[in-house]
């Protein structure tokens, strides 16, 4: 089995910070993202499992805090139904925005025809988008017999795990065909969700998404990618500078097994496939660079150590 | 009929729970578009097996027509050697109503704002105007009301169903929306939840809410 890698979050100083990265690359971590307000550093950060502790003591030592971000690495896909008042802003948006302080990514995708329930159904184009993602998240209503009956529709065609989120609290995950997690509380909205039961759904939700998200990690780890997404992200960002002058609010986004680079495919395909490692292979030989369909973003997914032969 | 506001309110699903959390989506459609102090009687069913979703409400005559007797005063003065009618706005709520109506009534070129709370109209006979002009009608917000009553509807109606009906009587609206085609028996049903509500007796309603 490979290393595990556990995703942190440093909170600190300024000051010194760079010991904490000298230590990170000693133990051979990745610094995923980092971020200076005046003083401040934060830097989202991958650290091998059994060297948590010494980074910890680091982190202590500057006076900074060192949290666990469960869900840094990973891109959601938050989906509703349509675009319509019945979903947005509430309940969905909350449910992306709290994704996002464990350190998910996330993009909203509005259904073209996903309301109602005779005629609800996604089609080619947006399974393919939503299969982009390392996990899908439906925002469903409140109606029991909707999600049970009619909403898995929605389902179909996507690969990725799914959780269904929705209103009734005593549906069980096996009564909804084809999802992977079903977590309650969190039905349709017109109100933005501020009162203490609403924060505790969403508190429960990251805690079950990080579960299934530590789950994934383990599966991976079995058969990891050939180059770790992190260190294949910092090569792209070391070798193609111009990707930092991408107008995208994140210009390189770091999946599970695979990096999403903001630039224009084909402008810089190739050069994304010519970055280079140093033990010798090209991240083209040892991953598959396609266009996204998001935008015209370039998708790098790399591929397992079995497919490749060899793991840097 | 006189009533209460929201005197009656009533949410029914076959799933208890999904009644009530349905009524916080009708609550806060209905906070939004201020329409509490407007409705008399709600009652709304759900059946979300058939798709269907009923409403039949009867509102509350709070909102009569606007005079500009009720927002102004009407004088006559008489500045620089002409005569005029002079408004004295005592609430801006229908400014621009009323300014809609005199400057249709007059021309623009005849009215003049002379400062906030003060308008002049420049007309043959002031003493006429001014005895005729209190008495108009300047707006009707019931016509509103029935537009934001609609609107509510769509706000809460959950999604997808697209087929809809809606009818006004007055002071009676019944609003049906489903996926599918709208028959006659759930038309008559809705006309038949207008009807409990018009008969129903609030004190009784009163009385249940007390012993929960």
């Amino acid at each position: 089995m490979g290393t595990v890698y556990e995703p942190y979050v440093f909170n600190g100083g300024v000051y010194k910070h760079g010991q904490i990265i000298e230590l990170l690359e000693d133990v051979g971590g990745y610094l995923v993202n980092k971020i200076i307000t005046i003083t401040e550093v934060t830097m989202d950060m991958m650290i091998p499992e059994e060297d948590v502790p010494l980074i910890e003591a680091l982190a202590k030592k500057h006076l900074g805090t060192l949290i666990k971000s469960p869900l840094t690495g990973v891109e959601i896909a938050v989906v509703s139904p349509t675009l319509a008042s019945h979903h947005l802003p509430h309940s969905a948006c909350d449910i992306a925005e709290y994704l996002r302080h464990p350190g998910a990514k996330t993009t909203m995708i509005g259904l073209a025809r996903g309301m109602g329930r005779r005629v609800s159904l996604n089609d080619d184009f947006e399974r393919r988008l939503i299969n982009e993602h390392d996990i899908a998240l439906y925002c469903l209503g409140s109606f029991r017999d909707c999600l049970i009956n009619k909403k898995p529709r929605l389902f179909e065609g996507v690969q990725v795990p799914i959780v269904a989120t929705g209103g009734p609290d005593d549906i069980e995950t096996e009564d909804m065909d084809g999802a992977d997690m079903y977590i309650g509380n969190l039905g349709r909205l017109s109100h933005r969700m501020r009162g203490t039961d609403e924060m505790k759904a969403l508190d429960v939700m990251n805690e079950k998404v990080a579960e299934l998200v530590e789950e994934m990690r383990r599966d991976i780890s079995r058969d990891p990618p050939a180059v770790l997404p992190a260190r294949a992200m910092k090569e792209i960002e070391n070798q193609i500078p111009e990707v930092t002058k991408s107008l995208a609010p994140s210009p390189l986004v770091l999946k599970m097994n695979g990096v999403r680079v903001k630039l224009p495919y084909d402008l810089f395909h190739e050069r994304v496939r010519n970055v280079e490692f140093d033990e010798g292979p090209k991240l083209g030989e040892i991953a598959d660079i396609t266009k996204s369909k998001m935008n015209d973003y370039i998708l790098v997914q790399i591929k397992p150590k079995s497919e490749v032969g060899f793991e840097i | 009929m006189n009533m209460e506001p929201l005197e009656i309110y009533k949410v029914y699903s076959a799933i208890e729970s999904e009644a009530a959390v349905y009524k916080t989506i009708i609550s806060d459609n209905m906070s939004d578009l201020r329409l509490a102090s407007a409705i008399g009687r709600i009652s709304v069913e759900i059946y979300p097996a058939n798709a269907l979703y009923m409403v039949a409400a009867i509102l509350r005559d709070v909102e009569m027509p606007v005079h500009i007797s009720d927002m102004a005063g009407v004088t006559t003065s008489y500045e620089g050697g002409e005569g005029f009618v002079k408004i004295t706005v005592e609430r801006e709520k229908y400014m621009p109503e009323l300014t809609r109506y005199l400057w249709e009534k007059y021309t623009p070129a005849n009215v003049v704002q002379a400062d906030r709370w003060t308008i002049l109209i420049r007309t043959e006979d002031p003493a006429k105007e001014a005895g005729s002009l209190p008495s108009a009608v300047i707006a009707d917000p019931s016509q509103t009301l029935h537009a934001d009553m609609i609107e509510f509807s769509v706000r809460c109606v959950p999604e997808g169903f697209r087929v809809r009906y809606h009818m006004f009587n007055d002071n009676e609206f019944i609003f049906i929306a489903s996926e599918d085609i709208i028959e006659p028996n759930q038309l008559e049903h809705v006309k038949k939840m207008m009807r409990k509500l018009k008969d129903a007796k609030v004190e009784i309603v009163a009385k249940k809410k007390e012993e929960q």
